[in-house]
This record gives structure tokens, sequence and C-alpha cells, in this order.
């Protein structure tokens, strides 16, 4: 994609990489760092700011990155999906998404992990309900959330991680 | 929490890892959807349509959109032959008007979001900006839009060289009906109607097109379909292409539910265009366009008559039913069909007869969506089966108690045609044991027992347990398996996993037959270069079909091994056994030869295609039928006409269970898609033919904390139709949960006399919103 005439300079730090990039004024954060970037593990499920399965880490907290200009990102810190585990060595929200089955098709999952990340960071104790609050803005088809909200609340400091399936 | 008894745990394939082979990447975001490909030279196509349901097609002004900055070619049905051909249907019905969408309108769009023209631009906002400059000159059309006046005679009409809007009509039943009604004590009729609903997977459709012949093909097509296969064999009938020039791979799919299993006429257009252009081409639905061309499911309406004695006793069983098919009629009559068949649900019943007509309107065309019409099927039934007991003043769990099938039964003959010939015959069940589980896991005495003293207090508290059927399975499918270079096991399915878990069920299926490691071997799936045949992942037919094809397939190539071993190790066949990955002489330690050596001999001598099988399970009888009981516990605030989903217990009998954690998902994942069915999903339409709802807001799927806690208990009863004694498990759990939430809702409001035969459920009209019960 050839940058129009009035593209405009950003510099992000993207998975612990500073980038350097011209981008379109009109373009999506999302666009960005699927197209220009190669992190399609950020997905675009909606068009109306609904699904969630978008969401990064913009400078540490949860963001639907189908609702952000790039433009709007300079001197920011974005943390993809790929960017949260390094080596075969998987963060604990993905450790427990894997442990408790609580993807199926995948789709919906790197927006569900980041917000969980997001949600830990915050409040490292959540209840059930806060838990559901908190993926409000996540959609999922496949898994009715049963296992997503078990895997989410395995993480939960006063849980006493149930391990294996339940 | 999921319960699980020692009956079921004995059928269990016990799963080495605990872990699902295919999250690692997709919980790392490496997974691959197709919107993920990156194809250099790559073009972006943006489909033109009409906004609504019924238009004369004058003309296409194509100038402007032509000088966008980016747009590189602009077409419309008559630029190339294909575009303006008719996409086949798979079946035919003798009789039928059977009217088949062509790629892009011709003289007339049928239905909002029918494609009259396709920009092909740089970039996907290239397309997208050339595609708002192109004029569709249309004439606006009366709209058909509601499915009963549809049969009227001064209706509007679909198409306007038909009389009317009725594709066909089709008959079905056994047994004496008129006389069963002349006998009877009681006869109770009941309208019910289910909006349509869509599929609304969280991947919006998207297509690649790769015409560059660099993999031996002349079109490579990648597309989250269901159906690879089926995809492949319409793009060539279309384009006068042989099957073994066009190559079909579905990459990881983002969910299917049925509608994706469909071949849809973006795909063949884009074939097409690449094909003449020569460039690879995308295109990427946004969830609007997905909301509004994905083929929807439900759109029913049904009057039906039930017959029975003083005793409640069923003598037989009537329905008309009203199928809205939309503008085309790309799956025939499938859907009503499975409705139909599961009206016979897991009862025994002495007679019935079906209409079943099949109607035009200008809209989306439909197709099966998780449950296909059995959903329906059963919904009515047990609703039937509620308002008879009301009506008798009998419990309704007594009445079905009365009337269910006795484990002795089976192989249970309905005496109802099968589509294949013959009659269907259900393989197995312990209905009675799987009301009763459901009844005391959920407390329903004292539920009902304490209803009184509840509604005292203000809380309105209903209780709804009901029967589900699910026939699953169909046809044949092939696995094969070839062991590599480096020693490891290649095991390939026809049909591709769009979120059910193949890679693990199959390959341990697979590797416990062939007395191999799971951790050896390799799944892949859905690409119809490595497997030639396959039918497609929908009818929760994969672990049934596939799934016997993968262990006839582990059987076959550890008897492949043995034999390619039993050459190095100069040792019979019979005498060499498998022990983790080294192949062993019995009684003979030290006389052995690991995997790896063994494929690098084999692959030195060019003898490595010795140890490769292909098995294809096509049995006598492909179809099993799942069954068993959910059960749901609501809370209602008749002032803000809130519903409160408090308990919610699914009994499943799916037979042997491959991989409880996998079957658990999906029955989690069918109750919530059966609750947005229940309590809230419709795809709306305006007077035009215009959808309304065509976003997230305005078709709000459920969310978390709308789903509760799904409690899940399994009891096995192995099918005896197929070697493993697998019946299927993708739907159970949107099938049961309709007709189980309509009577807890009932229960709970039966002071306000409500009736919950309309889905979704609405109280005084307004849209519900269900809350989740606190999760302890
Ligand atoms: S893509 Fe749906 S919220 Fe961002
Ligand atoms: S796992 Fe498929 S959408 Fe969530």
């Amino acid at each position: 994609m050839t940058p129009a005439d009035s593209a405009i300079e950003v510099r992000l730090r993207v998975n612990g990489l500073d980038r350097e990039i011209d981008v379109d004024p009109c373009r999506l954060l999302v666009e960005v760092l699927r197209d220009d970037l190669g992190l399609t593990g950020a997905h675009v499920g909606c068009d109306s700011s609904q699904c969630g399965a978008c969401v990064v880490l913009l400078n540490g907290l949860a963001a639907k990155a189908c609702t952000v200009l790039a433009a709007q990102c300079n001197e920011s810190e974005v943390t993809t999906i790929e960017g949260l585990s390094s080596g075969s060595e998987l963060h604990r929200v993905q450790a427990a998404f894997q442990e408790h089955h609580a993807l199926q098709c995948g789709f919906c999952t790197p927006g569900m992990i980041m917000t969980t990340v997001d949600l830990l960071t915050t409040n490292p104790s959540p209840t059930e309900a806060e838990i559901t609050e908190a993926l409000h803005g996540n959609l999922c088809r496949c898994t009715g959330y049963v296992n997503i909200v078990r895997a989410v609340l395995s993480l939960a400091a006063h849980s006493s991680s149930e391990g294996g399936e339940g | 929490m999921t319960e699980f008894d020692q009956g079921a745990r004995v059928n269990e394939i016990r799963h080495e890892s605990g872990s699902r082979t295919e999250h690692f990447r997709l919980i790392r975001g490496d997974g691959r959807f197709t919107a993920d490909l990156r194809i250099a030279g790559l073009l972006h196509a943006a489909f033109v349509r009409s906004p609504i349901g019924h238009a004369r097609l004058v003309g296409v002004s194509t100038q402007e959109a032509h000088q966008c900055p980016g747009v590189e070619a602009v077409f419309t049905s008559g630029e190339l032959p294909a575009l303006s051909a008719q996409l086949p249907s798979p079946f035919e019905i003798p009789g039928f008007d059977t009217r088949l969408q062509s790629v892009l309108a011709r003289e007339e769009a049928r239905h909002a979001g029918e494609a009259a023209a396709v920009v092909i631009g740089t970039g996907a906002q290239e397309a997208r900006t050339g595609a708002t400059r192109l004029e569709l000159e249309l004439i606006p059309l009366p709209a058909v839009i509601d499915v009963e006046k549809a049969l009227l005679p001064d209706s509007p009409r679909t198409y306007s060289d038909a009389a009317g809007n009725l594709a066909g009509r089709l008959t079905r039943g056994f047994g004496d009906v008129d006389s069963a009604f002349k006998q009877a004590q009681r006869v109770v009729s009941r309208r019910f109607s289910a909006a349509r609903a869509a599929g609304a997977a969280m991947e919006p459709r998207c297509v690649v097109v790769d015409p560059s012949g660099s993999d031996g093909y002349a079109l490579t097509v990648y597309e989250g379909t269901q159906a690879p296969h089926a995809v492949r064999r319409s793009i060539a009938k279309v384009l006068g292409l042989a099957d073994k020039d066009v190559r079909v791979v579905a990459p990881d799919v983002g969910g299917g539910f049925g509608p994706k299993g469909r071949t849809y006429p973006e795909t063949v257009a884009l074939a097409a265009i690449a094909l003449a252009i020569g460039r690879p081409l995308r295109w990427e639905a946004s969830r609007s366009e997905d909301l509004l061309t994905t083929f929807h499911g439900r759109g029913l309406v049904v009057q039906a008559d039930i017959a029975s004695d003083e005793q409640g006793h069923v003598l037989g069983l009537r329905a008309r039913l009203i199928q809205d098919c939309g503008a085309y009629l790309p799956t025939a009559a499938v859907v009503p069909l499975n409705t139909a068949q599961h009206l016979l649900g897991p009862y025994r019943i002495p007679a019935c007869r079906f209409d079943l007509e099949l109607v035009y309107t200008n809209k989306t065309p439909i197709s099966p969506l998780r449950g296909g019409g059995r959903e329906l099927g059963v919904f009515v039934l047990e609703r039937m089966l509620d308002h008879l007991a009301d009506a008798l003043d009998l419990d309704p769990l007594e009445i079905r108690a009365r009337n269910l099938l006795q484990p002795e039964d089976f192989p249970y003959d309905t005496g109802y045609p099968s589509r294949a010939g013959g009659t269907v015959v259900y393989d197995s069940g312990q209905y009675p044991a799987c009301l009763e589980t459901a009844k005391a896991l959920v407390g329903y005495d004292d539920l009902c027992a304490a209803q009184e003293v509840d509604r005292q207090a203000g809380i309105y508290r209903g209780v709804g347990i009901s029967m589900f059927l699910e026939s699953t399975g169909l046809e044949r499918e092939r696995a094969r398996a070839e062991l590599t270079p480096g020693g490891r096991v290649q095991l390939m399915v026809g049909s591709p996993s769009t979120g059910q878990g193949h890679a693990t069920s199959f390959s341990q299926v697979f590797a416990r037959e062939a007395r191999l490691p799971i951790s050896l071997i390799d799944y892949r799936s859905g690409d119809t270069h490595l497997v030639d045949t396959g039918i497609g992942t929908f009818a929760s037919r994969m672990a049934v079909i596939a799934g016997n094809a993968a262990a006839a397939a582990g059987k076959a190539f550890r008897e492949r091994l043995r034999e390619a071993a039993s050459e190095e190790l100069e040792a019979a066949a019979f005498d060499i056994d498998l022990a983790g990955s080294v192949l062993q002489v019995a009684g003979a330690p030290g006389r052995g030869i690991s995997l790896e050596t063994l494929a690098g001999r084999l692959e030195s001598r060019g003898h490595l295609a010795k140890v490769a099988v292909d098995e294809e399970f096509a049995p006598e009888r492909p179809t099993s039928f799942a069954g068993g009981a959910h059960a749901a516990v609501v809370r209602i605030d008749p002032e803000l006409r809130s519903i409160e989903i408090e308990r919610y217990v699914v009994v499943h009998d799916c037979g042997t269970i491959l991989n409880q954690a996998i079957v658990d998902g999906q029955i989690h994942g069918g109750v919530a898609h059966g609750l947005g069915n229940a309590l809230g999903e419709a795809l709306l339409y305006a007077e035009d033919g215009s959808l309304i709802s065509d976003s997230f807001l305005l078709y709000p799927i459920p969310r978390a904390a709308w789903v509760p806690k799904i409690e899940v208990k399994h009891l096995a009863s192995p099918s005896p139709f197929n070697p493993l004694g697998v019946k299927g498990a993708g739907e159970g759990g949107t099938i049961g949960a309709l007709a189980t939430i309509a009577r807890a809702v009932e229960h709970a409001l039966a002071p306000f006399d409500v009736t919950c035969d309309d889905l979704p459920i609405r109280l005084h009209d307004s849209r519900l919103v269900p809350h989740a019960a606190n999760r302890q």
C-alpha cells in the first residue's frame, strides 16, 4: 500500500521494538499492526467496536485497536498478543486459557487474553462478576464463555488454582 | 463444574496430555486465518450491493469508480461469462421451482446485499472507495417480507414469472394420522414462530484467490469454509474447470456454525476475476456485510396439532411448516426436512403427517445454522408436550416419561421415511435416565414446591426441563496417514476443523489405534490437495465419520509399520510391537528400531511410501442419534421484564466421548447460542427489504455476563452403528435450549399467563436482557 501524500510519520514501540512508520492519517491502529507490521494476532471481527477481537495493550491498557487511529498513537507503547510471551514460554494468561480449554476456533482469543491481562493488572483478584463485566466488550461465539471465565478465575490471586480440567 | 460419571468414563478415550494440540498457536497469535495470508501482488475486491430487498437493475454507472485512485478494474455480470452464471445447487428436489442465485445480479436484485458489481483496487480501502462511487440504477419493486403473507394471493412476488411465492411442497409422515385424531380424547393445537438468526461466527467471511499456479493448480482458493471440497466443486463447475485444477484450502477457520458450509457468490466471483486478470485477489466481509449476506438460519412458522388419550399417551402429531427460504434455495429443503424429522424427538409417536411449504421471500437465503432445523423440530414438539400436559393437568415431566422410548427399544425404527431411503432408525439411548437425572440435578420437585412461597415474596422463579434429540453423522470421510522422513506421522482428514479441536480428537483416536504417542502426530485438514474428498464439517458429523476413519487409519498404520519393521528386524510382523516410538520384537529386548531410524532407512531406499494409509469410513448406517435433557431455572423480574438464568444443566448422551473437554466446550457454546436464539437474536427487516439488524449493536449475541455457568453431566450409550460408538455433540446444546428456556419462563410467569411459543421470547414485546446468576 502506498502511503498517501498526506502520510505522517508515527513512532511506536511495539512489543519492545521501536518502529517508525509513515501512515495515512485515516488508518486504524489495527490495520497498521496487521498490514504494515505483519502482526496478525489482533483480529477484526466487527466494524462497530463491539467484538473486542482487536484488543491490544496501548500504554499498558487494553484498547480496541479498531477504534484508534494509528496517527493518534505517536510515541505510544503497544503490546500485541505476539509480544506477550517470549520463546516457548507462555504468559500465565495464555497458559490458563490452554489449561482450561478456554478457546475453540481461537479467533476471539487474542483479544480475550489481552483484556484479561489488563484486568489482572488493575484487579489481581477479580470475582466472577468482575470478570464477566471486564469481558463485556469481548464477544465469543464458540465457548459460551464458560471456560474463559473459569480460566480467568483460576488466575485470580485468591484462587486456589484448580489445575487440570474442571 | 462439569460432572462425569463412572459409566461414561469407561468409554472415554483418555487423552495423554490434557492440552489441545491446536491451542498453542492460537493463544500466541500465531493462528493463520484467511485474512492473515499475505501474497505478493495482491489486489482487493469490494462488492456493490443492493441496499433493498427487491429492485430492477436497469443500469450500472462505473465511470466514476474507474476514475478513483487505486481502482484497477470494475466488473458487472456481463463482463465475464462466469459472473452471470448460477451457483450450482448440491441438491435438487423434483417438482420444485428451484431458483438459484447468479454470481452477480443481472436484471433483478432479490435480497438486500445481493451484489451487482465488483470493484478491484490496489488496497482494500481503494476498492471500497471505488465501490461507493459506483452507482447501481435500481427501480424499487415491492418486497416480500412476511412469510405467511407471502402465501396470500394478493402478495407481491419474489419472482414475477412465478404464480406465487411457493417454491414447493413436501409431505412426510407415516401411520394413520386421521384416525389417530379421530380416536383422540385430547387434541391441542398451537402456532409457533422462530425469527431469522445469524451464524455470526466471529471471523467474518474472507476469501483469497491465487491464480499464479505456483502450487501446480490453475487456481488456489483460501477461505474459512466448513466444506472446501464442495466449494471446489462449485468453482470448477462454474468456471468450466476440472476439480483437479482447483485447490481449496480452509486455513484456521474462525467458527462456522452451518452458514460457512456453503459456496458464496463472492468466492466464485473472485475465482473468475482472478483467473481473468491473472492477479491474486482478496475480499474480506465487514461485519455488516457478513450479517447481511452470509446465509441466515431459522425463519419458520409452524401450526401443530397433537392428539392423545386421557393419560397423555401421544396418538398422533400433525404440523404445517412454513419455511422462509429467502430469495434462493442453495440448500434445497434440508432445513425444514431436518425440522420435520426432529418433530418426533425421543418419543414413541404412532402416526404423524408434516406438510412443508417452502416460500420465497426477498431476504438472504436460508442455510442450516447450529441445529440445522433440528432445534425447531425439538422446540415445537417439546412445547406441544408442555401444552398437552397443561391441558390434561399433568406434570410436564410425567407426560414425557409416559411417551419416552425405553433403553430396550433400540435400535428403534421410527417408521419415518429417511432421506437416504428406508426409514429413520435410532441407534441407542437412555432417555428416561437422562430425564430423571436432569430432574434430580436441578432439584425439580423442590423448585416446584417452593414456587408458591416464592411468589408471595414477589419472586418469580420457574423451571423448565425438556428432552432433545440430534441426528448426527452422514455420508463418508477419509483419513490418510504417512510416515515422514524424520520419523513423525502426518495424519490428514478432508474436512476442516472450525473450532471443534479435530487435531486433538482425531490424533488421539489415531494414536490409540496405532499405539503411537500422540506427540508424534502432526494433523492437517481442510485442504483438497491433501485429501481429495471430504463432505464438510457440519451436522455434528466429524467425530462420528472422520473419527472412525482416523481410528481405521490408525489400525492400518500400525500394520504397515510392523510390516516395514519386520523386514528391518528380520522378524515376523506379528511378533513386532510398538512401545513409545520404538518398534520392538516381542520377547527380544534389544531387538528394536526407532521410528526415526526406520523412517530414515525406508527413505534412503525410496520405500517410505510403504508406510502410508488411506482409509475411508462410509458406514451402512451413517446417522447416529445423540440425545438427552436440558434443565433451566430462571428468575424473572416482571417489572423490569428481565430474565436471570440461575442454573443451566445439560444431561448429554453422545455415546463414546473422544475428548471430554472438547465435548463439554461444544455443549457450552451450543447452549449459549441457543440462549441467544431464545432470548434475543432476531434479524429484522424493514418494509423495503433492507436489513435492520446489521451490526452487533442491533443483533446482540450473548456476552459473558449473559451466559450462566453451564453444568454438564454425561450419560453414555455408545452407538452400535459405528466402531467407536460415537454420536455427535456439536449441536445438542443449541437444540435443547430453546424449549427449555421457553418452559422455564412460562413456568415462572404462570400467574401472568404468558405463552412462549415465539422465538425470541419477548416479554410484553420488549427486548429482554437476560442476566446470569451470581456465579459462586
Ligand atoms: S474489531 Fe470488533 S471491536 Fe475491534
Ligand atoms: S473461540 Fe471462537 S469466537 Fe471465541
